[in-house]
Order: C-alpha cells, then sequence, then structure tokens
C-alpha cells in the first residue's frame, strides 16, 4: 500500500510539472500582450517600462519561468497587473470562498445522490424510482447556467426567497451550491441506484437477510459500503469536472471565488493573476485525482491487498 | 487445433477482412435495429432535427446577404415575447429576431460539436489505437498522456487557451479538442487490447501483413459501432462546454450569435421579458438530451459494455 | 447407524411434538402471467435433534421449500397457502420484524455457495459478531470471544488470528464452516442447510457432514439437509423426504428409503448411483425429463417416465399415504425395489 501511494504521488508531481509549464508558456506566447495590457482601461498602476521589467519579459522563456517558479514557490507570486494587489492576498480570501462553495456542493450531491439512489435501487420500479430516474436525466441535460438562470428567475425574482448574488448571507450559497451540483447529483444518482442494484442481486445479502439483520442495516452499511467502489471512483472525475464549473457558476452568482478571479484576470490580461490562478486550479486537479485513486484502493480490501503485493 | 484453423482463415485474410464488415445491406436494413430500439430512435429524430436546423444556422451564417436575417435590429420592438407581431419567437433587447437567433446560434453550436468531434476523434482513435496495439514504452507514453488529460476540466483549460489567443470560437474549438481527444483515446485502446489477443489478428500477423494495415482494416472498423456511441456524448459535451464558455464571455464574439452569449446577455433582461433568456437555454439542453437519447440508445445496440451507469 | 441414533433420540424422552411442521405448503412463482406452483402441497416434519434429507434433482423445489419456511423468497415468488409450524408458532403468520427475530436466532441457514454467500467486505469476526449482538445483549468482547470458540469448535485454525481475517483469505472449505459458524453461534434450533456441500471436493465434504452430525448432539440442533446427492444423505440422515417436480412423493427412515424404496423416482435414483463394489457397463439413467412448471400433468407427474404405469397413474393425481409407520408414500402402483 505505502509502495503505491508512492508511486501515484510521484507520478502527480511529474504532472504537476508538465502542467506549469504547459501553463507558463500558454500564457507567455500571447501575442501583442504588454500593449494589451497597456490599453486596458483598468490598468491604473504601471506604466510600459517598468511593465516590461516587471513581467521580465527582455530575459529568455525558460529563465522567466525558472524566476516565476522560484516566486512562487517561496510563497511570493507577485502582484496583479491591474489591482496591483499582492496575489498571495487575494489567493486566501478567494480560495476560501471557493472552497466554501465546494463543500457545500459536495455535501450536497452525497446527501442527496446516496439515499435517494439506494431508495431508488430498494424500490425498484417504484413511483420513487421512476421520479428519481427522471430527476437524473434533468439534471444531465439542463446546462449548470442555465439552470442558474431558471433558478434565479423562480427563486430570486419571482419568489423573493434567494438572493440573486452577492457574498455575504447564508442564503447567498444555497443558488450557486445547487447550480455547482445539478449535474454531479444526476449522475451520483444513476451510479449508486445502478450499483446498489447489483450489490442487491448477490448472495451475501441473502446472507445477511438469514441471519435476521434489520433491513437497514443491510442496506445502509453492507450493500452501500460494497456498493461504494463506482461510487468513489466517480468522484474522483466528478471533482475535477466541478472544478470546472465553478469558473462558470461563480462567475455567474459573482462569487468571489478563485474561479471569479481566474475568468476575470484573464478577461482583463492580467497576466501574473492568471497564471498563478490556472497553476492553483491545475494542482488542485491532479490532487484530487490522487485522493480518489487512493479512496478507491481503501474501499476494496481485495484491490488493498493486490496493491500491496504490487 | 487451433493453428489449423487459423491457417485455414488466414488464406483469403489478404482479399478480404476477417471479420464481416457489412457491406451490401440497403439503408433501410442497416438502420432496422435503429428502428427497433425506441430510445434512440427518438434521440435519433430530435438530433436530426436539429441538425437541419443547424444547416439552415449555417447557411444564413455564411451566406452574407442572409446575414441580415439575425443581425438586423429594430429599437422599437425590443425585447417582445414569443408570438408577438410576427416574430415567432420574438425579439431580443436590440430588437433581432429571436427565431433565426436560434437557428445561428444553433448553427455555431453544432458546428463547433461538428469539428471538435472529428478532431478528436481522429486524433483520438490514432493514438488510442496506437497506443493499444504497440504497447511497451510507446504505450506508457502515450497512456500517461491520456491520463493526464482526459478528466481535466475543459472549461478551465479553455480558459488558459484563451489568456494564450484572442476570445472566440477558435480558441474554444482548440481547447475543447484538447481535452476531449483523450476520451476517445481511452476507450479505443481498451478495446484495441482486446481486439488484439484475438486469433483473427494472430493469423493476419503470421502472415506477415503490416502492422498499420492490420489496424486499418481489421480493427478500426470493428470499433465503429463504440465511435458512433462517443460521438454522440462528446458532440453534447462540446455543446454545452461552448455554451457555457460563450456565457462568461471566452466563447464566439458579437455579432456572431451563440446561445450561451444570447443567455447571457438575455440574463439582464430578466424582470421585462425572460424568453430572451429562457429560449436558447430550452434550445441547448433539447440538443443535449437527444443527443444524450441517441447515445444511450446506439450504446444499447451496439456495445452495452460501455453503460457505465 | 442413523437409524439407531434416531431410536436414541425417540428413546431419550424427547418431546414427541414436531420441532418443524409443514402442512400444505404451496409456494407460487411468478412468470409468463402465471402463478406457477414451484413448491405443491408439501407437508412434512422435522423432530428434535433429527436429521431430515430433503432430496431431489435441481428443480425440483426443495431450495424453495426452505426459503419459504425462511421466508426469504424473492420478489417473484410467493407463499400460496398453507402453515409453518416452528416450535409451536405458524412462521407465515408472523409479523415480519418478528420473523426477522427468529432469523439466525432460534432458526438457522446456510447456502450453496461460501465463495459468494460472504459480504467480502467486512471481516469474518465483524460478520458473526454483529449477529451476536444483533439477537442478545452481549457488549462487544463477550460477543467476540463467543465468536472465536464457535470458529474453534468448527475446526478453524487459530481462530482468535483468522477471525480478523476477510472471507476471500478462506478456501472454499474453511469459508463453509465459517458460514456454519455464522448460522450456528446462536445456538439455533433448526438449521436449513441447502447444498452445503456440493460446491467443495470429497475430503472436504465428508468433514462438514462430520461436523454437522457432531454438533447436533452437542447442541440438540434439527436439520434440514437439502441435497441432490444420496450418499450425503446415507452418511448422515435419520430420515428422508423425496421430492419430483414440487411434491413429496416418498418419506421415511434412512434404512426405509435405502432398504425398500416404493416409490418408482425414487428407486431410480438409487439405481443412479454408481456402485463401487459392482462392476457396471452404464450409469442408469431414468428415462424422460421432469416436466416443466407451467406444463405439469393432472395425474401422477412421474407416470410419464414410470415404468409401472398403469391407468390409474393417467387418470387420478396419487395423495401422499402413510404405507408402514413412518413410511409415506405417492404412488398407486408401488413394486418392491430389485437392484
Amino acid at each position: 500500500m505505502a509502495r503505491f501511494i508512492v508511486r501515484r504521488t510521484l507520478y502527480a508531481l511529474v504532472l504537476l510539472f508538465i502542467a506549469s509549464v504547459a501553463i507558463f508558456y500558454g500564457m507567455r506566447v500571447a501575442p501583442g500582450d504588454v500593449a494589451d495590457v497597456m490599453s486596458n482601461p483598468l490598468n491604473s498602476v504601471y506604466s510600459a517600462q517598468n511593465l516590461r521589467q516587471k513581467l521580465g519579459l527582455d530575459k529568455p522563456l525558460p529563465v522567466q519561468y525558472v524566476t516565476y517558479m522560484g516566486h512562487l514557490l517561496s510563497g511570493n507570486p507577485g502582484s496583479s497587473l491591474v489591482t496591483g494587489k499582492p496575489i498571495m492576498a487575494t489567493l486566501t480570501s478567494a480560495g476560501g470562498y471557493t472552497l466554501k462553495l465546494a463543500l457545500a456542493a459536495t455535501l450536497l450531491t452525497y446527501a442527496t445522490a446516496i439515499p435517494l439512489g439506494l431508495l431508488a435501487a430498494w424500490k425498484r420500479n417504484s413511483v420513487l424510482d421512476q421520479g428519481v430516474m427522471v430527476l437524473a436525466v434533468l439534471g444531465m441535460g439542463l446546462p449548470n447556467f442555465f439552470l442558474a438562470i431558471l433558478l434565479i428567475q423562480l427563486f430570486a425574482v419571482k419568489l423573493r426567497w434567494l438572493p440573486i448574488a452577492g457574498y455575504e448571507t447564508p442564503q447567498t450559497i444555497i443558488l450557486p451550491a445547487v447550480c455547482l451540483a445539478a449535474e454531479a447529483i444526476a449522475i451520483n444518482l444513476r451510479v449508486v441506484r445502478s450499483s446498489v442494484l447489483e450489490e442487491l442481486n448477490r448472495d451475501y445479502v441473502r446472507t445477511l437477510e438469514a441471519k435476521g439483520l434489520p433491513e437497514g442495516r443491510i442496506l445502509w452499511l453492507h450493500v452501500l459500503r460494497n456498493a461504494s467502489p463506482p461510487i468513489i471512483a466517480l468522484a474522483g472525475v466528478m471533482l475535477r469536472t466541478l472544478l470546472g464549473y465553478t469558473l462558470i457558476v461563480e462567475t455567474i452568482f459573482r462569487w468571489p471565488g478563485l474561479g471569479y478571479q481566474l475568468v476575470n484576470a484573464v478577461l482583463q490580461r492580467d497576466y501574473p493573476v492568471a497564471q498563478t490562478l490556472a497553476l492553483l486550479l491545475t494542482l488542485a486537479v491532479i490532487v484530487f485525482n490522487l485522493l480518489a485513486d487512493l479512496g478507491q484502493q481503501w474501499a476494496d480490501p481485495r484491490v488493498r491487498h493486490q496493491a500491496g503485493a504490487a | 487445433m487451433m493453428a489449423q484453423e487459423s491457417v485455414g482463415l488466414a488464406v483469403d485474410e489478404e482479399f478480404q477482412p476477417a471479420l464481416p464488415v457489412r457491406r451490401g445491406r440497403t439503408l433501410g436494413e442497416r438502420l432496422a435495429p435503429l428502428r427497433a430500439n425506441k430510445l434512440a430512435l427518438l434521440g435519433g429524430v430530435v438530433s436530426f432535427l436539429f441538425v437541419v436546423v443547424a444547416g439552415v444556422g449555417f447557411v444564413i451564417l455564411a451566406v452574407p446577404s442572409l446575414q441580415h436575417l439575425y443581425l438586423d435590429q429594430n429599437v422599437e420592438v425590443t425585447l417582445t415575447p414569443p408570438f408577438h407581431g410576427g416574430h415567432i419567437l420574438g425579439t431580443d433587447n436590440l430588437g433581432r429576431d429571436m427565431a433565426w437567433r436560434i437557428v445561428a446560434g444553433t448553427g455555431i453550436s453544432l458546428f463547433a460539436g461538428l469539428v471538435v468531434t472529428t478532431l478528436s476523434m481522429t486524433v483520438g482513435m490514432a493514438l488510442g489505437a496506437v497506443a493499444g496495439y504497440a504497447g511497451g514504452v510507446t504505450d506508457r507514453l502515450i497512456s500517461g498522456l491520456i491520463d493526464l488529460t482526459w478528466g481535466f476540466p475543459v472549461i478551465l483549460v479553455a480558459v488558459i487557451f484563451v489568456g494564450a489567443l484572442q476570445p472566440g470560437l477558435t480558441a474554444v474549438i482548440a481547447a475543447i479538442s484538447v481535452v476531449n481527444w483523450a476520451g476517445f483515446a481511452r476507450i479505443v485502446r481498451a478495446q484495441v487490447v482486446s481486439l488484439k489477443e484475438r486469433a483473427f489478428v494472430e493469423a493476419a500477423r503470421a502472415l506477415g501483413i503490416p502492422a498499420w494495415k492490420i489496424v486499418l482494416r481489421h480493427l478500426i472498423p470493428n470499433m465503429v459501432g463504440t465511435s458512433l456511441v462517443m460521438a454522440s456524448y462528446y458532440v453534447a459535451v462540446t455543446v454545452i462546454a461552448e455554451a457555457g464558455l460563450a456565457f462568461i464571455g471566452l466563447g464566439a464574439q458579437p455579432p456572431t450569435p451563440s446561445l450561451g452569449q444570447m443567455i447571457s446577455s438575455g440574463r439582464n433582461y430578466l424582470y421585462i421579458d425572460p424568453w430572451v433568456a429562457i429560449i436558447p437555454g430550452i434550445t441547448i439542453a433539447l440538443i443535449v438530451l437527444g443527443l444524450n437519447t441517441l447515445g444511450d440508445g446506439l450504446r444499447d445496440i451496439f456495445d452495452p459494455h460501455l453503460r457505465q451507469w | 447407524m442413523a437409524q439407531t441414533l434416531t431410536q436414541a433420540a425417540r428413546n431419550d424422552g424427547a418431546s414427541e411434538t414436531p420441532l418443524l411442521d409443514v402442512q400444505h405448503l404451496t409456494t407460487t412463482v411468478r412468470s409468463r402471467g402465471q402463478a406457477l406452483r414451484a413448491v405443491d402441497d408439501v407437508s412434512f416434519q422435522v423432530g428434535r435433534r433429527e436429521i431430515l434429507g430433503l432430496v431431489g434433482e435441481s428443480g425440483c423445489g426443495k431450495s424453495l421449500t426452505a426459503l419459504s419456511i425462511m421466508r426469504l423468497l424473492p420478489l417473484t415468488v410467493g407463499i400460496a397457502a398453507g402453515s409453518v409450524h416452528f416450535d409451536g408458532r405458524d412462521l407465515l403468520r408472523l409479523r415480519p420484524a418478528d420473523m426477522r427475530r427468529l432469523r439466525g436466532d432460534d432458526l438457522a441457514m446456510v447456502f450453496q455457495e461460501p465463495m459468494t454467500a460472504l459480504d467480502p467486505a467486512f471481516t469474518v469476526g465483524y460478520q458473526i459478531v454483529e449477529t451476536i449482538r444483533a439477537h442478545s445483549d452481549l457488549g462487544h468482547d463477550a460477543a467476540r470471544a463467543r465468536a472465536v470458540a464457535m470458529l474453534d469448535r468448527l475446526g478453524i485454525p487459530q481462530a482468535a488470528r483468522r477471525i480478523d481475517a476477510y472471507p476471500h483469505e478462506f478456501s472454499g472449505g474453511m469459508r463453509q464452516r465459517v458460514m456454519l459458524a455464522l448460522a450456528l453461534v446462536m445456538q439455533p434450533k433448526l438449521l436449513l442447510a441447502d447444498e452445503p456441500t456440493t460446491a467443495l471436493d470429497v475430503t472436504v465434504q465428508a468433514q462438514i457432514l462430520d461436523l454437522i452430525a457432531e454438533l447436533r448432539h452437542e447442541m440438540g440442533l434439527s436439520v434440514i439437509l437439502i441435497t441432490h446427492n444420496l450418499g450425503v444423505v446415507h452418511e448422515v440422515a435419520d430420515r428422508v423426504a423425496v421430492m419430483y417436480a414440487g411434491e413429496i412423493v416418498e418419506t421415511g427412515t434412512v434404512a426405509q428409503i435405502f432398504d425398500d424404496p416404493r416409490h418408482p423416482y425414487t428407486q431410480g435414483l438409487l439405481k443412479s448411483m454408481p456402485y463401487l463394489s459392482k462392476r457396471q457397463e452404464s450409469l442408469y439413467v431414468i428415462p424422460g425429463r421432469v416436466p416443466e412448471l407451467w406444463a405439469m400433468p393432472p395425474a401422477c407427474r412421474f407416470a410419464a417416465r414410470c415404468g409401472n404405469r398403469i391407468k390409474p397413474c393417467l387418470a387420478r393425481h396419487p395423495d401422499l399415504v402413510e404405507i408402514e409407520p413412518t413410511h409415506e408414500l405417492r404412488c398407486v402402483n408401488p413394486t418392491p425395489f430389485v437392484r
């Protein structure tokens, strides 16, 4: 098991390195960047001379890369070209917001999908089951930004139960979290349902019933545990996709998280910010990958033993 | 015993494919399994309708004299709801006819979907087949690349791309292609790996048929079904991605209409005329649902093993 | 041997009322739009400390009978009629919660495939302790000690260590012992064993059967041993019930069934057994096939394959009749058995 962890971590680090180079070069290779920034009306801080110096554009690219990475790893990724604010400060505050949103969405996803999926499988072909499947289809078909519009229209404009945008009060997190989680809920519903259905057909369920265990315990402890590998495998993929969606959802609701900052930075050609954020998010994706792989190993003891031997 | 059989098969190998790649069936015969599966049929019909609409859209986008249909502004009839004053789907905030804009937008969406899927499919299948067939270091290299790219959030990549290039349809298409190819490659590779072990491949190899020929003439035709299934899913994914990117301003720039961008601008008028935002949204949803259903149906026909959920 | 034990059991003054009294049990399967009788008007008893062998070929309904007694039927199958009196109570009329309390406690069952019958995600110890704590007030440590003792009794080497192992770490025979431990840890009165040895090889088979026989005495256990293997029955059972096409066709003590079978089907089964002592040119096979559930003949179900067939056989459905003490038969034209 330990060897597996080490191998995977190394692999992740390599991926990260490759990604950082790709992002860096991607951003730098942009044509006419300085001129764009200069003509950006929001830029109040720099003039052409110290801009060039600031960006170190006169040095060869690999040197620029190393310099940048050096700054980054020592905790100082520089300042925004547009506002002059240090990026670290933006990172920490925005990071907090994104974390809150992601957590809320994840919680919502599993709190909804697991019980509903389980019950749908348990009461197969019942009204509940069919309702759940319809929900799943809807969740997958509606693009999340469209869902956002609909929800805003319904809850914020018509019913006035929830605020349209903003981030001060606790209610403001509800709509963004729902939009973010919608597709994840839909897909998880289907996976949970089909995985549980498969498990319910297995022999050990009958043995458990023969032991006289209560239904609830059989379902929620035994069946769910055995049905979890596909769900955990999915979690890895879902988290990554979720990360991508935060970019859109945060922008819609003006939720001041990392995604919102990144999109704005790109639109304003604010390179240091864009670069750092992109790198950070990429790191997050790779880490999620790693965690999901490890989680999958843990859930199935048989695989765990094999991985130990490997 | 097995060798005996292989040799018997192998004699004709050079002259016709080992597996019956179906030729010479009428269109009706080919569509028969599609007809039998109602789900696929429904999805196919809806998708086909949208393809037609997209075709029209593409025409009016390309032909200069027709562009006015979605460009004409009329300040007097802004924000009318559907079925008013000769505009079936109403008008937007600049008085442009919604119906034509939807048609044009659909054209853009499906155009993106088509280009991206063709690109990703070609690259993905090629790389996947090579990786699966060659094995060894080549396989590990390509697989590593696939792993890195596969689950990557498209939006993130697209945003990064737009950071490098100008916002616009080209950037969007490039970005989505960069991520999507890996999905194809993964599945193709898995299939090739399993097909590689089959007897007819051994026979072909024993005859000295070069590897590329084996891959091209024997392995690829067996993957047509799977590819179709994936293609329909990926076009749907692309449509959503393109719309999402357009929504936050990183996609096709005005005056080129994009369904996502329409939703975004319509958002400001939700109080007054919600239709301006809702109609493009419903359009996207229908396109996606149609394609997903088609994909589900095709999968049930061709390869139930693809059923992940 | 088994016969002597039965006599001994009878003679030690054990209660005369049978532990299990199945009367006219009928279980139907929903298929092709109809409700087909897979278990048809089945009646038999099991006494205390008695091993009943329920014998028949695949599909004759013996497993469904056991599942009906346990009320563990799948969704498409239902009990249509009859009563199952266990220790004085009719199981079929119990509330689900009360039935659940009995299962694993007084009434236990082991199944055929030890490979798949245990939950692969939990250790063996967890699963046994779970059963103990579901049916008693024992604390964790006490339950665990009891589980270890049970595994030890059932011949699992190094029980104290192995208790924390997962099911996939055990071999087939060991897994079946674990299953038995699970079933017997609460000292049930009745054990239903559905082909417990079929998936195991012969040497292990013998060990498991001996174990069951020993435990029968130690724990005062009754067993319904379901199998298609007559050799197994002869080894271990006291009495035998033979099923064919959903019905009981003959019951009796092991001596009666093996030395003096009267039903042509039973005779056929015995003739089909290969004999190590005698030279045989070819194995005897009962001609014909078992009728399908939806095409059950209204008269005698075995008539089509029977060498003793006479006119009444095709006219009326024969009843199960006691032809001598403890020997019942469903046949209107029995003939003595000639090997």
